[in-house]
């Protein structure tokens, strides 16, 4: 996978630094939240807005379980893994009953609940055992550029005889703000109201990164638990992500929110991207590209189950060989990011990063790096 | 509008059906709610059991995800979210209520006897809210079943992005009504502002005038479903003239 900030390195200690054993921290994070106690995260790393629709209903299931067994955060709503009739993996059932393994105990799963304004597919167990509420908005494009949601993503939600499906099959239009709130400067109440059903979860609001001056202030203004900037939405070169975070970050503690979490939606990044982003002042990122790979083969696999090309095991829509294949996929990239978090912590904050560019060290305020030959040469 | 860590409640019985007399509730919303679900249920369904809930005037969020078969009667004004994703619940109350009254509501009934904030009923899933005043803009949206019925007029962009359900307006209807309405129908008595575009009115059918003679009368309103119009994704209608069904032609 490319790195977009390959431009930046992180700076080991310096030469004399005396040997010290490793830090005993380790990846996990703990969100703060308004009323009651906060919530402990094992990695700073969630899939925002996996694709459920694109794949079997069962295997989205399996996907968002494995992919949370690691200890990422996964976003998904009852509705997208299960039947209303059936309870999937990731909010408490069992795995091992519906690939025929052995039985393990029922596992608490990192989850997101994405709270859309138009709550399509929304029930009222999705509160329960949440880690985070995302109030999400930011509008939603479907692949088409629509604001709006797919027949498939309607049709997962919102289970309709097949001779009559809603809207006619049709697309249906995505709403831009949470219809019984009056308006931003009324948000507030919203995110208490979460606060309550969702008892245990912290209350994030996500925003697209197009109007920040003006919109960030006011979402910061309803008192949110952290704020997810959905840098995704935007063609950013690697520069322009690097100082988006940055900046963002810096506007936040103007805000008196220094406190606050960030978590950013990058796009595509490396497991060293997604280190250096936190960084630059991130507290978590979103890897929604590591996982779409997964999905891609998964549901490839499925629309060529004839084919003997490729991971032909993956056809079937849940096993427990393509269960292990999806840990063992991602579990590369957690590594990686994991082992590059655990060595920054050898230095302070400030001497993280640094750069051979000029032009880098000036927008982000790093260090540029002390050697005998020009920048970019 | 506050919300206090603790509501000063009573629960208390007022007419023969109730199986509970003069119990005194001073709890936070969490006990209430843990209160309200431990009451027996009675052995007649017919009747359900009634208890007043007092001094929650002026709060938010308040009644919450209450999912248990008994009839409930309380004085507003409440705050915002009143009996969000409320199931089996019956409440009966007097005052305004601000806004997003009922959302996410999966069964039973509300019954306000007053104004309705915003989004009254938005992403309703069934069960019946009655609002016997006015309700405010976006009245049922995104809501994907259930009924509403607003006495008075709703403001603009009421049914925007319902999935399904029926919404009955009493009064006057503001703009854009239906906006990005899918398989959801309005019946409106009085005029509305201006119809979202794609959305056209229609006359009842006789299926739809049975289903809303039955709710009006659920609802206790006076007047005959023949005085109602039915408002309809244009989509819709000529599918259903084609008959078609309701699967084609695609409707965007």
């Amino acid at each position: 996978m490319n790195e977009r900030l390959e431009k930046i390195c992180f700076l080991p200690p310096p030469m004399d630094t005396p040997w010290v054993g490793a830090p005993a921290e380790d990846g996990s994070i703990k969100v703060e939240r308004t009323n009651g106690n906060p919530v402990a995260l094992k990695l700073p790393l969630f899939w925002y807005d996996p694709p459920w629709s694109e794949v079997e209903i069962d295997s989205a299931d399996a996907i968002a379980a494995a992919v949370a067994r690691l200890g990422v955060l996964v976003s998904a709503l009852r509705s997208d893994l299960a039947s209303a009739d059936d309870e999937p993996e990731l909010h408490g059932a069992s795995a091992a009953a519906a690939i025929g393994v052995q039985a393990e105990e029922t596992e608490d799963l990192p989850r997101i609940i994405p709270y859309r304004p138009e709550r399509y597919g929304l029930s009222d167990r999705d509160f329960d055992g949440a880690a985070i509420v995302d109030v999400r908005l930011a509008m939603r494009r479907n692949p088409t550029g629509r604001f709006a949601y797919t027949p498939e993503e309607i049709g997962r939600w919102e289970a309709t005889q097949a001779e009559a499906p809603l809207a006619g099959g049709g697309w249906v239009p995505a709403a831009s703000f949470p219809p019984d709130v009056e308006g931003l400067e009324k948000l507030k109440g919203k995110l208490n109201q979460l606060r309550l059903l969702a008892g245990d979860a912290a209350v994030f609001v996500s925003m697209a990164p197009h109007r920040l001056n003006e919109e960030l202030p006011a979402v910061l203004s309803s008192q949110p638990d952290g704020v997810i900037l959905r840098l995704n939405e935007l063609d950013l070169s690697p520069l322009e992500l690097a100082d988006c975070v940055k900046q963002t970050r810096a506007m936040m503690d103007e805000q008196q929110c220094d406190h606050l979490p960030l978590w950013v939606v990058p796009g595509q990044v490396s497991a060293a991207d997604a280190a250096k982003l936190i960084a630059l002042g991130a507290n978590a990122v979103a890897i929604d590209s590591w996982c779409q790979e997964l999905v891609n083969e998964i549901r490839d696999a499925q629309q060529n189950a004839g084919s003997t090309s490729g991971y032909s095991s993956l056809a079937a829509p849940k096993t427990q060989e393509w269960v292990d294949w999806v840990e063992d996929e991602l579990v590369r990239h957690i590594e990686r990011f994991d082992g590059l978090m655990h060595a920054m912590v050898y230095q302070p904050p400030e001497d993280r990063l640094a750069t051979l560019s000029a032009e880098w060290a000036s927008r982000l305020s790093i260090p540029t790096l002390s050697v005998p030959f020009d920048a970019g040469s | 509008m506050n919300q206090s860590p603790k509501m000063n409640s009573t629960v208390g019985g007022r007419d023969s059906r109730s199986l509970l007399n003069g119990l005194s509730l001073d709890l936070g919303a969490q006990q209430l709610h843990k209160a309200i679900h431990e009451i027996p249920i009675g052995e007649n369904d017919e009747q359900l059991t009634q208890i007043d809930v007092n001094g929650s005037a002026g709060q938010d969020a308040v009644m919450m995800r209450l999912n248990h078969p008994i009839r409930i009667k309380m004085e507003g004004p409440l705050g915002d979210y009143a009996f969000a994703f409320n199931q089996q619940a019956d409440i009966r109350m007097t005052g305004a209520v601000g806004s997003g009254v009922a959302e996410g509501m999966i069964s039973g009934a509300v019954r306000v006897r007053g104004d309705a904030g915003v989004g009254a009923g938005a992403a309703m899933t069934g069960g019946t809210l009655a609002i016997y005043g006015n309700a405010g803009n976006r009245c049922g949206a995104a809501m994907r079943g259930g009924g509403i019925f607003v006495r008075g007029d709703v403001g603009d962009e009421a049914g925007v992005g319902a999935l399904g359900g029926m919404i009955v307006i009493g009064g006057d209807a503001g703009h854009n009504l239906g906006d990005a309405m899918s398989n959801a129908t309005v019946f409106i008595r009085g005029a509305a502002a201006s119809f979202a575009a794609g959305v056209t009115d229609a006359p009842l059918r006789k299926r739809e005038q049975l289903r809303l003679g039955l709710l009006l009368i659920n609802a206790s309103i006076r007047g005959d479903a023949k005085e109602f119009r039915r408002i309809v994704p244009t989509a819709m209608l000529e599918a259903e003239a084609n008959e078609r069904g309701e699967l084609n032609p695609n409707w965007r």
